[in-house]
């Protein structure tokens, strides 16, 4: 293979997507952002089968499939279902560590990925034992917020077990 | 009607994985696993009947990337199909193929060319643009999230990882067809920053560019074969909720579920006892522990244990990843096709220095990437 090149090196080409979309975030999500963003508030749809609040809301429930219909206020506390803290540095991403964690606010039946502050990220095994499974958070609210999912964000509640 | 109720691998290869291929462009690199596979089988492209791609457009960096791959896969003017779920549903598509009488051979292909793009960034694309890229979920932070929800003591978890990380690193020393050779330490493994907890760097495998293609064939097709055919005789999938949004180890349940339709139609009955070794999704230490699980090959809540007693070693009671799996050979989105090429070696007695003594029934499993949505399930035979 060597013995054919006649350059130093490979000829790279170098090629770019940057491509604008306009995702359509929908009736049932504007709705949840805008709750969020005008009155700092939670809300889960629930899916009139099986009974299940979905947050981050769905028109539909994938396993009963039908539409789903009432609106259900949930949080603003909850529980941690799984976390990661994150300690390498990622393109666009805040400057580690940071900690990001699964939570089941209080009333709904999914869980929904958000950052968590008020934990002392410094050594990941004393900070994995705060975070642990089952430990209470709460909603906290941006002051400037754009109907965007980091309109919140959970704090860690200070009396765990 | 003319079902086939069997069908069976007639050949196989992999193409030298390496960090970077640019030597070759990605149709090149594809061209090289098929006509390796297709010699290894004895065969021509004139007799193959139908080509099943996976492949994922946003890391092929070209939309459609299979009218560029399908030609070079040997599909000019052929029957050819793309799936873009991981690489072990190119086998699970083109079993299915076959099994429908529609078609007499197949092959199944599927590649990765990682090193042309910042892999991190890409796999983002993958997430919901609402509610998770704007929190940066990427696969490892996603796997680190999965990681977090196995049951029992963290630190007897992370012990049994880095067994995993030791043995299939130790194994993929061995292994000539593996990518990372050199084996690697329990220190070392414990001394290793973490990327994301509690998922370590050392316990992320480096990504290596390859492609893999196996040549399929109905029964009738396999009897003429050069080789010994090694029969996929259960075969089953499963898909779970997207995202994370169910609670993560609903993504155990989604395995068993792929599991049990395998061991269904194979009739396989208890893994554990009729099973000489599996191949499985190990994109990190902690996903091949729920593997021994989710698979039944051990009980549930026993899979640390069995990774620390060595019971999954080489030579252990029921090798896992004896060719090192991902964690020595990290194809990402074609590793699952790279397990089901190194079960058949398995069974077909080639594995080399890796071979686990006289094999006649194995599993391999494929997954996609970190989060693992999706799941196969294989249940090969060589009688």
């Amino acid at each position: 293979m060597s013995e054919t090149a006649t350059t130093s090196g490979p000829l790279i080409h170098p090629g770019e997507w940057h491509i604008h979309y306009d995702y359509a975030v929908g009736d049932t999500a504007a709705r949840f952002f805008t709750e969020l963003r005008d009155n700092m508030k939670v809300y889960a749809r629930r899916c009139p089968s099986c009974g299940r609040a979905f947050v981050p809301p769905r028109a539909y429930c994938e396993r009963c499939f039908v539409k789903t219909t009432d609106w259900v206020e949930v949080g603003p506390e909850g529980v941690v279902e799984a976390f990661t803290i994150v300690y390498e540095p990622f393109d666009g991403l805040p400057v580690p560590p940071y900690a990001v964690a699964y939570v089941t606010l209080d009333g709904a039946s999914t869980a929904l990925a958000n950052f968590v502050t008020g934990v002392d990220l410094s050594d990941p095994e004393v900070a994995s034992e705060a975070l642990a499974l089952g430990s209470r958070v709460a909603v906290a609210f941006a002051g400037k917020r754009e109907g965007m999912i980091t309109d919140f964000h959970f704090e860690l509640l200070g009396h765990n077990k | 009607m003319n079902i086939q109720s069997r069908v069976a691998i007639l050949g196989g290869a992999q193409t030298v994985p390496a960090a970077c291929r640019d030597d070759v462009r990605l149709e090149e690199l594809v061209f090289e696993a098929a006509e390796a596979a297709l010699a290894d089988a004895g065969m021509e492209r004139g007799e193959l009947d139908t080509v099943v791609m996976a492949g994922a457009d946003q890391m092929d960096g070209r939309s459609i990337s299979s009218m560029m791959t399908a030609c070079p896969a040997g599909a000019y003017l052929k029957d050819e199909i793309r799936t873009t779920v991981e690489g072990s549903y190119a086998a699970v598509l083109a079993c299915m193929r076959i099994m429908s009488g529609e078609f007499d051979t197949a092959l199944a292909i599927t590649w990765a060319k990682t090193s042309e793009s910042p892999y991190d960034r890409v796999s983002t694309l993958s997430y919901d643009p609402f509610y998770e890229r704007p929190v940066g979920l990427s696969d490892v932070l996603d796997a680190a999230a999965v990681a977090s929800t196995f049951p029992g003591s963290k630190s007897e978890l992370a012990d049994a990882a880095r067994s995993v990380t030791v043995k299939n690193r130790a194994n993929g020393a061995a292994n000539p067809r593996a990518f990372l050779r050199a084996p690697v330490s329990r220190e070392l493994l414990g001394d290793s920053p973490y990327v994301a907890y509690p998922i370590r760097r050392a316990e992320v495998p480096e990504a290596c560019d390859g492609a893999v293609a196996v040549v399929l064939g109905s029964k009738r097709r396999a009897e003429s074969s050069p080789r010994q055919a090694v029969w996929m005789d259960g075969i089953g999938w499963a898909t779970g909720d997207y995202g994370i949004e169910a609670a993560p180890p609903a993504r155990m349940d989604t395995l068993r579920a792929a599991a049990e339709r395998a061991y269904t139609m194979a009739g396989v009955t208890d893994a554990s006892r009729e099973v000489d070794f599996a191949e499985v999704f190990d994109a990190t230490p902690y996903h091949e522990i729920f593997a021994y699980e989710a698979l039944g090959l051990v009980p549930d809540g026993a899979g640390p244990a069995f990774a620390v007693a060595g019971g999954s070693e080489l030579h252990g009671d029921l090798p896992v990843n004896p060719s090192g799996g991902l964690q020595a050979t990290n194809l990402r989105f074609a590793s699952g096709l790279g397990r089901i090429l190194e079960a058949y070696l398995q069974l077909g007695g080639r594995a080399g220095p890796v071979q686990v003594a006289s094999p006649s029934q194995g599993i391999a499993h494929g997954a996609t990437t970190f989060p693992a949505q999706s799941h196969a399930v294989f249940v090969m035979r060589n009688y």
